[in-house]
């Protein structure tokens, strides 16, 4: 009898030729619940915040600010990607506490989809700030045989990132379904309350070494 | 374990969709609106400094009006001074002068009613002298009312000097009259007297009438052609007056 990997993704519907995994079927519904949290919360914005679009503008520009002190630069270029990378890493993490829930983030594409994602940007944004060539040159400082090395860091933090974030979560997951298989209903719940702070802790991290790379990209002082 | 390319694409897809939705729904709105305010705290911060700006400026203008109306109120204040100084002065001097008339008039006037009772007193000491003098006169008799004048006359006559007499005499020569001219009537015993004495102290051919005068009084007078000689007591008084007149300070 052959046993499922646990690391397996579970195949929900096909759409076509097209697998529609469960990691994605939950991103789609994280998607839903966002823009539609977002739709609500923002259709009647005032020049007189209420509370809650207080909060609304305090999340906005905390993310901001966050990133201005990284990139010490304009923000506004950089806060629909990096911002948007931090809400859906911070809400797929956290999802995986809800009962049912596989968090997307606990299977190895969706890291590896974000991680490409910070890959390409670091490279689109550094072309676009400092040009091709004058990009291109800065792999080679401070000394020409640092290109190489360059190069592989380049694809080695890129795994980095993934890896991290993906072993984190997963390893978090199991453990509380471990816990939840061998000992019984309640038990899990520190350890649950310690995936709520690796969740928070893992989607800071991933965002803000995103936000360092890409910092580092269109800084000339790199 | 394997990775799933398909559902590592379409995370890939999912993550650039949501970046979108999110850029629609939250980021886009969020900013603006605090872009919004920004600009209006700008604006404000500019109104209010443009405000503050112009009441500095009004307050200035206010300020310079102020010392404008200080300065004009300084300046009405000191012309009107002047000005009443000068009416002060002009007042003063006229009523200086309106005064100085007055005590002139009032020396004039007085000077007048004194000139006026000294002549008033004048007139009625000489009447009274003329009828103390007239009352005397009654006292005596007729006869010789005129006899001791007409006496004293050739007396005179007696004392005039050959040239003085000669004078009188060349205003009777050539038969001109000679007019005795007294207070009572003469008795024609003595005017036939009297005509050969006058004759003879003057021009034998000389024409002598005799006239009555009471005005005169007392006396006779010896009325020549061109020539009077007076002795009477009107001739004395008047002669008194005019000492009088002659003996008071001037003015």
């Amino acid at each position: 009898m052959t046993q499922a990997s646990p690391l397996a993704t579970a195949v929900v519907f096909h759409l076509g030729p097209l697998q529609v995994t469960r990691p994605v079927v939950t991103t789609w519904a994280i998607m839903a619940v966002l823009a539609a949290g977002s739709w609500s919360a923002t259709r009647r914005l005032r020049p007189e915040p209420s509370r809650s679009q207080a909060v609304l503008e305090l999340l906005v520009t905390g993310i901001q600010t966050q990133i201005e002190e990284v990139v010490r630069r304009d923000a506004r270029p950089l806060l629909p990607l990096l911002g948007t990378l931090f809400i859906f890493l911070l809400t797929a993490n956290l999802s995986g506490l809800l009962p049912g829930v596989q968090a997307p983030t606990g299977r190895i594409e969706t890291p590896a989809a974000l991680a490409l994602v910070v890959f390409l940007s670091v490279h689109w944004f550094g072309v676009r700030t400092r040009g091709l060539m004058g990009y291109l040159a800065s792999f080679a400082r401070p000394k020409l045989i640092m290109l190489p090395l360059n190069v592989l860091a380049e694809i080695t933090r890129t795994f980095s990132l993934m890896v991290r974030l993906f072993g984190n979560i997963m390893s978090g997951e199991f453990l509380v379904a471990l816990v939840l298989a061998l000992s019984g209903l309640f038990v899990p719940i520190p350890l649950m309350a310690l995936e709520l702070l690796i969740g928070v802790v893992q989607a800071y991290i991933f965002s803000v070494l995103a936000t360092v790379f890409i910092g580092a990209a269109v800084s000339d002082d790199s | 374990m394997r990775l799933d390319w398909t559902t590592l694409a379409l995370q890939l897809v999912n993550f650039a969709v949501l970046v979108w939705l999110l850029q629609r729904f939250l980021y886009r709105p969020v900013l603006r609106v605090i872009d919004a305010r920004r600009a209006a705290l700008v604006g404000e911060q500019a109104q209010a400094a443009q405000e503050a700006e112009s009441a500095k400026r009004q307050l200035s203008d206010l300020q310079a009006e102020r010392a404008g109306l200080l300065a004009e109120r300084a300046a009405a204040l000191a012309k009107t001074e002047a000005e009443g100084r000068q009416l002060i002065a002009a007042r003063r001097a006229q009523a200086q002068h309106d005064a100085d008339s007055l005590l002139a008039d009032a020396h004039r006037t007085l000077a007048e009613e004194r000139e006026q009772a000294r002549e008033a007193m004048q007139g009625a000491a000489l009447e009274l002298a003329a009828e103390m003098a007239r009352r005397v006169l009654a006292e005596v008799p007729e006869s010789l009312r005129v006899q001791a004048w007409l006496e004293r006359i050739g007396r005179h006559i007696e004392s005039l000097t050959p040239r003085e007499l000669t004078e009188l005499s060349a205003e009777l020569s050539g038969g001109g009259t000679l007019r005795v001219v007294t207070a009572s009537p003469v008795p024609a015993a003595s005017q036939d007297d009297w005509r050969t004495k006058l004759r003879a102290a003057l021009a034998p051919e000389a024409s002598v009438v005799f006239e009555t005068d009471p005005g005169l009084i007392g006396g006779a007078e010896l009325h020549f052609p061109h020539a009077q000689l007076s002795f009477s007591i009107q001739s004395a008084l008047a002669a008194l007056q005019q000492e009088v007149r002659r003996r008071e300070p001037a003015g």
